[in-house]
This record gives structure tokens, C-alpha cells and sequence, in this order.
């Protein structure tokens, strides 16, 4: 485990629209539409791979192919190493592939940090979802289990020397998810730009589930 | 707020403080969200499905004001309802509660910009909400009024530059017309002065037809009515120039005519040139891959104007100078005084000096019309004769320069009117002007023993006429026919008789001067015969041939027979 503590000096390790972000920082970010959202991808991904970060991809099983090949053309890195980049699909949070499991993804995502990091060997790991595949199964009990996965999920991106970018579709979703995901998300990315949130529901002063009420 | 990274102290906070503050940072991005968002109804939208994450409270509707009343947007929205819309109306645009089945409390939260109320928002709940809840959703109430107002104004300025758009596409879209129209009217004018200018420069027919080609680039064929090649310009002219058939040809123009415009026929694009509606001729383009367009077209469809009033011109002339031919030869007939008579008719293309010949011309059921006069005209062109045509009670009178050929005449205009029942009169030659209507009394007086004759149909010069010159017309040819009869009667009844040929014996005797070989020969028989037949002669006619008298007054007869027709 590579746990962070507040009282050390963190240097930055990636950037976004120009905003320097460091190891454990959990990004929500807030686009529209597809061309919005692979302008903000490509260039997280492909910096990393060119620094040799590990990136992983997920939520875009359908258009991977496509996507490693915009991305050769920003990181020629990709060609070389190409293991560099992994690109796995919705499945990784489904199960049977129509049931979300918090449970399930955030122990395949940590076992998949152990993997990554088998010693303190000082590589970093990028990490972009693309959550596009959630929209058809918003309903209250989801959004209650997606955003408790979400904090969650900021506790294991701390863990390790790593950044997540979780990218919700603003033509997607509508607030019902957006303030709930908000509220579990140390950063958000919008319009632009990276805002603190020094509000958000911290999983290390978790006392129970945010509000969701009656839709 | 900040919004560069960095680390957040942060302290203990009750369960309740970090949510409501949670809450309201959430307010602030969807606000920022709604701000951005494409239009009211997506503002209203994400309004209504963030009351549900802020609270206990639960959407039921949201309104627009418009200019003609509230407006339920989105207009699908579950749970609004017509009972809903009442009371928010009721409410006339302030805020206010309103009652919803199955819920203890329910509130129309106006949303308003500046002094004015712009929508509503309407939620519900199971209890009366509190202080802080309630606060939340005022938060989110005057949020979403901002965003809508931004919304507002957005497609304030987006219909008004949709405007301006439409009005610079209205403006690109007129000067692309007066563009298309500028560079129709510099064709139109480019063709109206070549057109002009060819007309001008005396060019005729032929300046037309270069013209149009110039204008073209099609090769270019001008035709008379019909269908005979007046003006060829560019290449490919055909050589021979084939003619059409008359009847096919006819119809073809008569189609043409029924239309307006020019018409394309085979490897053509053919234009009338009419005047008063007459077709004068017609004015094709030579355009087998039909590539000509519209500039083409109306090139043609002008030319066809010039060249119908070029035609018209010609005509004019044409009919100027007959009438001036005719009027010439009224006047040569009636008679003229030299000097004038060669001037005017040097003037009509006539050269009056040396021997000229007066001939008149009438054909059995044909007027003496112009048809008639022009086919007589075509008729000596076509024999090289150089003549002045005019028309004369009944006739046509030409006055022929050198000796006629009136045989060949006669033929020339049976064939050009397709019937042989005609007669033709020559007088007598004269050498100047004055002499013209004392050739032309000959000529009739030809013609009328033409006529008169037993074979009336033919041409009879003056010459010809021998003794019959000197006797007079009218009442003398029934003392003609007595004399005849006088002497001749019996013969004449032999002959028809028996099928015999005395009066033609006798004749020809006469005319060989009392010759028996001569006679025996110019009429292929034997000598014996000749005898034989001289002696039934004075047999049948009781006269000897050797009186003096007696066989001056048979010569004579015989000669008057002749002329005749015998």
C-alpha cells in the first residue's frame, strides 16, 4: 500500500485542462457529448502513456479500438508499449452484465492496483471511466449504490499513486445523479475548469450513505 | 471557492452540517450545469429532477410565462397535471401553496427575474419540510430563475442572429440573383447589338446567321419557307444542301409555329422568323449533342426576330420594285418618251437599250394574280431571260430584252403551273422605247389568234401571223372564216369526210410556188399522187388552179388556214 498522509509534499503527476493533479485526486468530470468528451480523454491518456503511466480505460469496451487508435496519434508511446493502455468494458462493473456490483468493481479495482504496483517501484497509474453505460439503469436504489461506490472509490484511489477521471454525459444525466455524484466527488471538472469541493462527502468521515430523496 | 487544486483542511463536522454544506456546493455546480444549459426546457428540467436529491421533497411540476400564459415545460413531465395548472394560475404569478393528492403539503415556488416572474416550480412532500430544507429548495428556485433567465436571453440573441443569418442568406441569395441576372442581361445586351449591328451593316441574311453563330459557337442555317438554304455559317455545311419534302416540311412548320419558343427537332434547334403571322423562314442551330442552353436559346429566339424582320424588309423591297416594274411597264405600253423610260428602267435593272419583244401570257382558269405573274417570272428567269414583268387586265406582260424564245416559254410556265392550257402572244420587234406599244398591240393581237385558233393552247409570235397581221380584229374574223369557207368549204368538208389531206395538198402546192417536185417531196409522197390529188382538188372545190384570180384568193385562204390552225 502506498497511503498518503496529509502532511507530505505531494508533487504532481498529471495535468488536466492545465490543472496540475496529484496522486489519490478523484475527478468528476461533467461534459457533453462524445466530441467534449474524447477532447478531455485523449490528452489524460496520452500524456500518461508518453510519461509511461499505466492507464486504464474503462466503460469504453465498444469504441477501444477506435479510441487506441486517436490516441497513437497522440502518443506514439501506445505503438511501443502497448500494454501501457488497458481498455476494459462495462462487464467490469456489471454483473451478469445488467446488475451494478460497487462491491465487486472496487475488489477487482484494487486488486488490479495490487497488481500494478507490486512494490513502491514509483510508476503512476491514470485511470478514465467513461460511466455513459450507467444511464439506462438511473433509478434511486442505483444512484444510492453508485454514489456509494463513487466515495468509495475515492478512499482506493488514494491508496495507491494514482489519478481517476469519472466522466459523466451531461446530455445523459440529469440532476438526480449529478448532485448525488457531486456531493461524493473531491473535484469536479466543468466547463473548463477543476473546482475543490470542500464539501464532498469524505469516505474517511463516512457516518452513512448522502441524502437521495423521493423521485 | 477555489478552483485550482489544493489541499483542503478540513474539520469535524456534524453528519447534518457536512450534508446541507454538500447540498448547497452541489447547488452551485448544477447551477452552474443550468447556466449552461441549451434551452429553458433543460434548465426547468434539471431543476426538477434535482428537488428530489435536496431533500424530502418531490417535483411535480414546472412553468414557463410566456406571452400567452403559463406553459408546462417540459410538457411530459409525469406528474403534472391539468388540476395543477389551474391553481398555479390562480396563484397570478407569485408563489403560493397549492394542494397535491396523497401529499400534506405542496408549494408553487415563483421563479423570477428582477421584478418579474418568469416560471414556476412546483413541489411537494409527505410533511411540511423544514427551515433548511425549504431553504435549499428557494436556493435551487433562484438558481434555475438565473439560468433560466441566461436561457432567455440566449435564445433572445440566438433568434436574433438566427435573423441577421437569414437576412444575410436572403441578401447572398439576392446578389446571387441580381449577379445571375447582371450576367443574363450583359448576354441579352451582347446579343441585341451583334444582332443589331448585323442588321445595320446591310449585312442581311448572312450577317444574321454569323452573328448568331459568333454568339453561339453552333454552326447556323438559315432557311427560306421552303426549306431552301438562304445563309450558312460555321462548319459542316452540307453539299449539297438537302431540300425538304414540301408536304412534311409544311406540317414541321406549322408545329413550330404552335409553340413559342424555339424547338428542337433531330440534330436542330429551329426558330421562326414570322412577320404578321406569316412564316418567312426559320433560323436553326446545328446541335446534334444538345448541349445549347438557355443563353443559346434566347440567342436564337432573337435572331429569329431580326431575321423575320429582315425578311420582311426584303419583301418590302421586292414588292416596292414590282410595283415599280409594273407601274414602268404601264407606262412603256401606254407610251413614254425615251430618256424617261431608259432612266427608270436602268433604275429597276432593265437595260431597254437595243431590241425588245412585248409578250403576253394568259392561262386557261388561272387569275392574273400574283402568283401567277411571279410563276411567268420564274419561268423566263429560268430561260435566261431578261425581262420587265408587269400584270395587265388578265395578263401578264413582259417586256423581254432579245428575241424570245416562245416555245420554250410556253412550256416553262406550263410546267411551273402544272397545266398546259395556256397562250402565249409575242409582238413584233422594237428598237427604242416609243415602239414599246405598238409591240405590245402586236403581242395581244398574237395571242388572240392564238386563242382563236383550233389549237388555242401554245405560243404565236406576231411573225407568225403573215397575212392575218393586216386584218382586222373583232368583227373580221367572221369575214376571215367566210373568205375561208368561200374557198375552201368543199376541201375542208372532203377532208373531214374521208380523212383526207387536199387543204394541206393544196397548201404546201401554193407554198412551193407551183412546183410538183418540191410540193411531192415536202409532203413525202409520189408525184403521181400529187397529181391525182390536185385533180380531186379541182374536182371538189370546182375552181381550176390555173386562174389568176381563183388561185390567189385559194393561196390566200390556205394561208389564212394555216394560221388558223389548219
Amino acid at each position: 500500500m502506498h497511503r498518503r498522509t496529509a502532511d507530505t509534499p505531494v508533487a504532481a503527476v498529471a495535468h488536466l485542462g492545465g490543472v496540475p493533479l496529484t496522486p489519490g485526486d478523484h475527478i468528476c468530470a461533467l461534459y457533453r457529448g462524445r466530441a467534449e468528451r474524447d477532447q478531455l480523454m485523449t490528452p489524460f491518456l496520452a500524456e500518461g502513456l508518453s510519461a509511461g503511466h499505466i492507464c486504464l480505460l474503462l466503460g469504453t469496451e465498444g469504441d477501444g479500438r477506435t479510441f487506441r487508435d486517436v490516441l497513437a496519434s497522440h502518443a506514439p508511446a501506445v505503438g511501443r508499449r502497448g500494454n501501457s493502455l488497458q481498455i476494459r468494458g462495462p462487464n467490469e462493473y456489471l454483473r451478469d452484465g445488467t446488475t451494478f456490483d460497487g462491491d465487486r468493481t472496487l475488489a477487482r479495482l484494487s486488486a488490479w492496483s495490487d497488481e500494478m504496483f507490486p512494490s513502491d517501484n514509483g510508476t503512476c497509474a491514470r485511470l478514465a471511466a467513461d460511466m455513459s453505460w450507467a444511464q439506462p439503469l438511473v433509478q434511486p436504489a442505483f444512484v444510492q449504490d453508485l454514489v456509494r461506490y463513487e466515495m468509495r472509490a475515492t478512499r482506493w484511489l488514494r491508496s495507491y499513486p494514482q489519478v481517476g477521471m469519472c466522466m459523466y454525459d451531461l446530455e445523459m444525466f440529469h440532476s438526480d445523479l449529478i448532485v448525488p455524484l457531486v456531493k461524493a466527488h473531491p473535484k469536479v471538472w466543468l466547463n473548463g475548469m477543476i473546482m475543490e469541493n470542500p464539501y464532498f462527502l469524505d469516505p474517511d468521515e463516512e457516518t452513512g450513505p448522502p441524502a437521495s430523496g423521493e423521485t | 471557492m477555489a478552483t485550482t487544486s489544493g489541499t483542503t483542511g478540513r474539520s469535524p463536522r456534524t453528519s447534518w452540517g457536512r450534508e446541507h454544506l454538500a447540498n448547497m456546493y452541489s447547488l452551485f455546480v448544477l447551477s452552474m450545469i443550468m447556466n449552461d444549459a441549451p434551452d429553458e426546457s433543460d434548465v426547468l428540467t434539471r431543476a426538477l429532477t434535482a428537488v428530489g436529491t435536496l431533500g424530502p421533497c418531490r417535483a411535480e411540476a414546472a412553468y414557463l410565462t410566456l406571452d400567452n400564459g403559463l406553459t408546462r415545460t417540459p410538457t411530459d413531465w409525469p406528474r403534472a397535471t391539468p388540476h395543477l395548472d389551474a391553481q398555479v394560475r390562480r396563484l397570478d404569478g407569485q408563489g403560493g401553496p397549492v394542494t397535491v393528492p396523497d401529499r400534506e403539503w405542496g408549494w408553487s415556488l415563483a421563479l423570477r427575474s428582477t421584478a418579474d416572474v418568469i416560471g414556476h416550480l412546483v413541489v411537494s412532500a409527505r410533511s411540511q419540510p423544514t427551515d433548511d430544507e425549504y431553504f435549499l429548495l428557494r436556493v435551487l428556485a433562484q438558481q434555475t430563475a438565473a439560468a433560466l433567465t441566461q436561457a432567455m436571453a440566449r435564445r433572445t440573441e440566438r433568434d436574433r442572429e438566427q435573423r441577421l443569418r437569414q437576412l444575410s442568406d436572403d441578401r447572398a441569395a439576392t446578389n446571387a440573383r441580381l449577379t445571375t441576372s447582371v450576367s443574363e442581361l450583359e448576354h441579352q445586351r451582347s446579343v441585341h447589338e451583334m444582332l443589331s449591328d448585323a442588321s445595320a451593316n446591310d449585312d442581311g441574311v448572312q450577317g444574321i446567321a454569323g452573328a448568331l453563330h459568333q454568339l453561339t459557337g453552333y454552326p447556323v442555317a438559315i432557311e427560306d419557307r421552303f426549306g431552301n438554304l438562304r445563309a450558312w455559317a460555321g462548319p459542316g455545311r452540307p453539299d449539297p444542301y438537302p431540300k425538304p419534302e414540301a408536304a412534311p416540311h409544311e406540317e414541321l412548320l406549322q408545329d413550330v409555329a404552335r409553340r413559342l419558343r424555339p424547338v428542337r427537332v433531330a440534330e436542330q434547334v429551329i426558330a421562326l422568323a414570322q412577320h404578321r403571322g406569316e412564316v418567312l423562314g426559320t433560323v436553326a442551330l446545328i446541335d446534334p449533342e444538345a448541349g445549347a442552353g438557355e443563353e443559346e436559346w434566347f440567342a436564337l429566339d432573337y435572331a429569329s426576330t431580326a431575321l423575320a424582320l429582315e425578311l420582311a424588309h426584303l419583301r418590302n423591297l421586292a414588292e416596292v420594285e414590282l410595283r415599280l416594274r409594273r407601274e414602268l411597264v404601264d407606262d412603256l405600253i401606254t407610251g413614254t418618251d425615251d430618256a424617261s423610260a431608259y432612266a427608270r428602267a436602268a433604275a429597276v435593272g432593265h437595260d431597254l437599250h437595243g431590241p425588245q419583244y412585248l409578250v403576253a401570257v394568259q392561262w386557261t382558269g388561272r387569275p392574273a394574280d400574283d402568283t401567277f405573274v411571279q410563276a411567268v417570272g420564274r419561268s423566263a428567269a429560268g430561260l435566261r431571260m431578261r425581262s420587265l414583268l408587269a400584270r395587265r387586265s388578265g395578263m401578264a406582260v413582259l417586256v423581254l430584252q432579245g428575241r424570245p424564245q416562245a416555245k420554250a416559254l410556253y412550256e416553262a410556265v406550263g410546267r411551273e403551273l402544272g397545266s398546259p392550257t395556256g397562250s402565249i402572244g409575242v409582238g413584233g420587234r422594237c428598237d427604242t422605247p416609243s415602239e414599246i406599244p405598238r409591240s405590245f398591240q402586236e403581242a395581244l393581237r398574237a395571242l388572240e389568234v392564238r386563242q382563236r385558233s383550233q389549237s388555242p393552247h401554245g405560243a404565236t409570235t406576231f411573225d407568225e401571223l403573215g397575212l392575218y397581221r393586216i386584218l382586222g380584229s373583232g368583227g373580221g374574223y367572221r369575214e376571215v372564216e367566210q373568205f375561208v369557207r368561200e374557198w375552201l368549204g368543199p376541201l375542208l368538208d372532203y377532208d373531214a369526210a374521208h380523212h383526207s389531206d387536199l387543204v394541206q395538198t393544196l397548201s404546201q402546192y401554193f407554198e412551193c410556188g407551183g412546183n410538183y417536185d418540191a410540193t411531192a417531196a415536202a409532203l413525202a409522197i409520189h408525184r403521181s399522187t400529187l397529181r391525182y390529188r390536185l385533180q380531186r382538188i379541182r374536182e371538189v372545190s370546182g375552181n381550176g388552179l390555173g386562174d389568176v384570180d381563183g388561185r390567189l384568193n385559194l393561196h390566200v385562204a390556205t394561208r389564212v388556214w394555216k394560221v388558223l390552225g389548219g
